[in-house]
């Protein structure tokens, strides 16, 4: 019954081979020598992470925290190495010394648009026609993570129509609360009005159920003032996004496996409803039918289709399938027949 | 909580503290490791701990009953039910909804309605890793080649954090022995641990994530958007990114318990150097190979029998090899694909050893060309959702000629690079490792700030989840 035991011959590459090992307490020292270095080089980095934060004292103490280092970067310039790497990358850099942003400043009433406001234009609100191979339909579609399939989706359902041009841009983690984060209107502005396209679906919301800087004070999703402030952001959009006939879809959340968060994103639906019903060139599609096709509720999957992820959020690619259909079918009957419902 | 996060970096800086300031006082430092672990495996979803628990106390309750039973049919019948236990559980989260839609399928191809709906059950992380090292711990104790050890240690070995959300898989003869004595505090192998852990974070952050958003993801995405250059490079990227991934996550794991004096086993030693499957598989996930091959293999008779019965052995348990990674058939296929080269091979060089052939000079090349082509071929099925699409891309790599814009330097460049870097003798690593434990502290800081610069800088903004967490 004695059991041998020798070392392993799995654990031998652990050898030192030569190498110096060292006391505990000096690997202490080293790697918070280390991360004191790199708190300093990546200032403009750590900025962006605390920046990240929920709005409240979370993000104030990690801004707070990150202060030290980035007035170091920024004395000794180290912390430009950073930008210099990542310009060389094309990446896209920060600077921490630029100082916080509200958030609530990204969302202005559009000045350059074809109207002067909902109802009250003088010209169609979609410009309908029949797209062609030789002039395809300019097709933008965007949004949070959730898009990021249904991007893939409609893209493999558009593969053999040249009668449509699709442009895709899904920005994780992003939404309409933390433009702080990503500024969609000044994306939008920047980067997909320029190219003129004739339908925009756009789907936000499922990163948007957190604290808003109204003012300079926070206000949670249940508070009325947030609900206010996340209404008058869904119209600038919806607005921003008005001008030469274009047909906008702004799809709404499905239905959530945790029933609070389901909950939460059922008051956004709402909004984006009743902001939608006023403005004749939006059309809301809801995708809870459209992703609970046996009943109103939560469902992962259908005749052995997966349609969500597993985390209870994001789409997998049948659900994705089924909403990219939904949304070529709006497509078709709001821009190519313009039969609004 | 992901290894390259803020958190993980605040929590390990606390455990690595405590580790060393009660590593003289046993029960204390056991406990502390304990409760370390459960608090890592809670951020993931506080109700996955029950589950751990349970599994700590079947085990050590059946290794225990095992090794006490008298005679072999109550020892023998006491293993059969730790396997079905350990098994069932595993089954029950992983393949039980598998198993619904594939008869669901099936019958309803006859016209036949089951009537059976998805169970929708939720996979917990790292199940499949904790109950292969439990099972590993029960059939040593049965094979007399382990003793139960304290319920603490066996706990502390079965949810030691760094292993365990995605591995390596650690023996209980690995680590068992290293929990009961007590590590030298003066000297810890901090060169090798900082190497390990600066190259994982490299690989998964930096290296994974790029290949995966610049051509790997849009590609199995929509395959017919795609040249066959492009798709070929998505391939190749893909071998990069989930060697990258995993190959990273488990660097850290074992950089991060070599910090605080546990020494876990090497993982992989660079798979895509192979010169042959068999080889490949001594070198990719070597603690899954070698776990297969002792409690897989060498039960199903290993190399006994007649060379098809040999065969067939080898052919089983890729397939239930492939079946682990997840409950899906196209993983079925990516282990029959190896499956099916594993033989071939077998079968070939001992055809031509027997014909008296001997090796030419460019033998080397082509053996790795094959080797490579055949592992990256195994992983469209791997990563692909499904048949169709899997098949959707393989038949535009011939059938759609074309470079496309997919293409850049930059990713041929990464390509070419990782798998160069599998040729680098570790040798002059090791050489350079050896220069930087001899270094003064500060400089031995200032390369590992210059190293998170570089991580930081170069990598994308967040952290996606490791592939292998979904085993």
């Amino acid at each position: 019954m004695t059991v041998e035991r020798r070392e392993p011959r799995s654990l031998r590459y652990h050898d030192l081979s030569g190498s110096r090992p060292l006391p505990a307490g000096r690997v202490l020292v080293i790697g918070m020598l280390a991360f004191a270095m790199a708190a300093v080089l990546n200032a403009d980095g750590l900025y962006e992470l605390a920046s990240r934060q929920p709005v409240g004292w979370k993000r104030d103490v990690a801004r707070t925290a990150v202060a030290p280092a980035c007035f170091v970067g920024r004395v000794t310039h180290l912390k430009d190495v950073r930008g210099a790497i990542r310009g060389a990358a094309d990446k896209s850099v920060t600077d921490c010394s630029d100082g916080a942003r509200s958030g609530s400043d990204s969302f202005v009433e559009p000045v350059t648009t074809t109207t002067v406001g909902p109802g009250q234009t003088t010209e169609p609100p979609v410009v309908a026609r029949v797209p062609s191979t030789e002039e395809p339909l300019r097709m933008w579609l965007g949004g949070d993570s959730m898009t990021i399939e249904l991007a893939n989706a409609v893209e493999a359902a558009v593969v053999d129509r040249p009668e449509i041009s699709l442009t895709t841009h899904a920005q994780v983690s992003s939404g309409l609360s933390r433009p702080d984060y990503f500024d969609w209107p000044a994306h939008l502005t920047d980067e997909v009005l320029p190219e003129r396209p004739e339908v925009v679906v756009v789907m936000f919301g499922a990163n948007d159920s957190q604290g808003l800087d109204i003012d300079g004070r926070p206000y949670q999703p249940s508070a009325p003032e947030w609900q206010a402030e996340y209404r008058r952001r869904v119209g600038v959009v919806m607005d921003m996004l008005r001008g030469d006939g274009r047909l906008v879809i702004w799809v709404g959340q499905p239905r959530m496996r945790d029933a609070g968060f389901d909950q939460r994103m059922a008051v956004l639906d709402g909004i984006y409803s009743e902001e939608a019903a006023s403005r004749p060139w939006v059309h809301f599609l809801d995708s809870r039918p459209v992703l609970s096709p046996d009943g109103d509720a939560y469902q992962a999957g259908t005749g052995g289709t997966s349609l969500r992820q597993s985390d209870g959020i994001h789409l997998d690619t049948g659900g994705a399938a089924r909403l990219a259909t939904a949304v070529l079918d709006a497509v078709q009957e709001q821009f190519v027949e313009r039969r609004p419902g | 909580m992901l290894f390259p996060t803020f958190e993980f970096a605040a929590f390990f800086s606390v455990v690595f503290v405590l580790n060393w300031l009660l590593r003289p006082h046993p029960v204390p430092w056991r406990l502390m490791l304990l409760a370390a672990s459960f608090v890592f495996y809670a951020a993931f979803e506080p109700a996955y701990c029950l589950l751990l628990a349970f599994s700590i106390l079947a085990n050590q309750a059946f290794g225990v009953a095992i090794h006490r039973a008298v005679g072999e049919g109550a020892r023998r019948g006491l293993l059969v039910a730790g396997v079905v236990v350990n098994l069932g559980l595993l089954g029950y989260f992983k393949y039980a909804d598998f198993f619904v839609e594939s008869v669901t399928d099936v019958l309803g191809g006859f016209g036949i309605d089951t009537g059976w709906v998805s169970l929708e059950i939720v996979l917990p992380v790292a199940i499949s890793f904790f109950t292969f090292q439990a099972l590993s711990y029960v059939i040593d104790i049965y094979r007399r080649d382990a003793e139960p050890s304290p319920l603490l240690d066996f706990a502390v070995y079965l949810s030691f954090f760094p292993h365990l959300v995605a591995g390596p898989i650690v023996r209980a003869r690995e680590l068992l022995p290293q929990i009961r004595e007590r590590a030298d505090p003066r000297r810890v192998n901090s060169a090798l641990a900082f190497r390990l852990i600066m190259a994982g974070l490299f690989k998964k952050v930096v290296i994974s994530s790029f290949v995966a958003a610049a051509i790997v993801d849009d590609v199995f995405a929509v395959p017919e958007r795609y040249r066959s250059i492009e798709i070929l490079f998505a391939i190749y990227a893909y071998a990069i990114q989930i060697y990258a991934d995993f190959s990273g996550y488990t660097d850290i794991a074992i950089g991060c318990a070599l910090l605080l004096g546990l020494r876990f086993p090497q993982n992989f030693d660079a798979p895509y150097a192979a010169l042959s499957i068999q080889a490949f598989w001594r070198k990719w996930h070597m603690t899954l190979s070698f776990w297969l091959r002792d409690y897989l293999y060498i039960p199903l008779g290993g190399n006994q029998g007649g060379e098809r019965r040999r065969d067939l052995n080898l052919f089983l348990t890729m397939v239930i090899g492939g079946l682990w990674h997840g409950a899906a058939w196209t993983f079925v296929v990516w282990g029959a694909i190896h499956g099916v080269a594993l033989v071939a091979e077998r079968r070939i060089l001992a055809a031509r050893e027997a014909a008296g052939k001997v090796p030419g000079t460019f033998s080397p090349v082509i053996r790795w060309a094959v080797t490579f082509h055949v592992v990256c071929l195994a992983w469209v099925f791997f990563r692909a959702d499904s048949f169709g699409a899997a098949f959707t891309l393989l038949w535009r790599l011939v059938a759609a000629p074309g470079v496309g814009e997919a293409v850049t330097p930059m990713l041929v460049f990464v390509v070419v690079a990782m798998v160069a870097a599998q040729f680098v003798p570790s040798e002059a690593v090791d050489r350079v490792q050896v220069v930087f434990s001899r270094s003064a502290p500060i400089v031995q800081a200032l390369a590992l700030a210059i190293g998170l610069l570089l991580v930081d800088a170069l990598g994308p903004e967040g952290v996606a989840p490791f592939i292998y967490f979904q085993f």
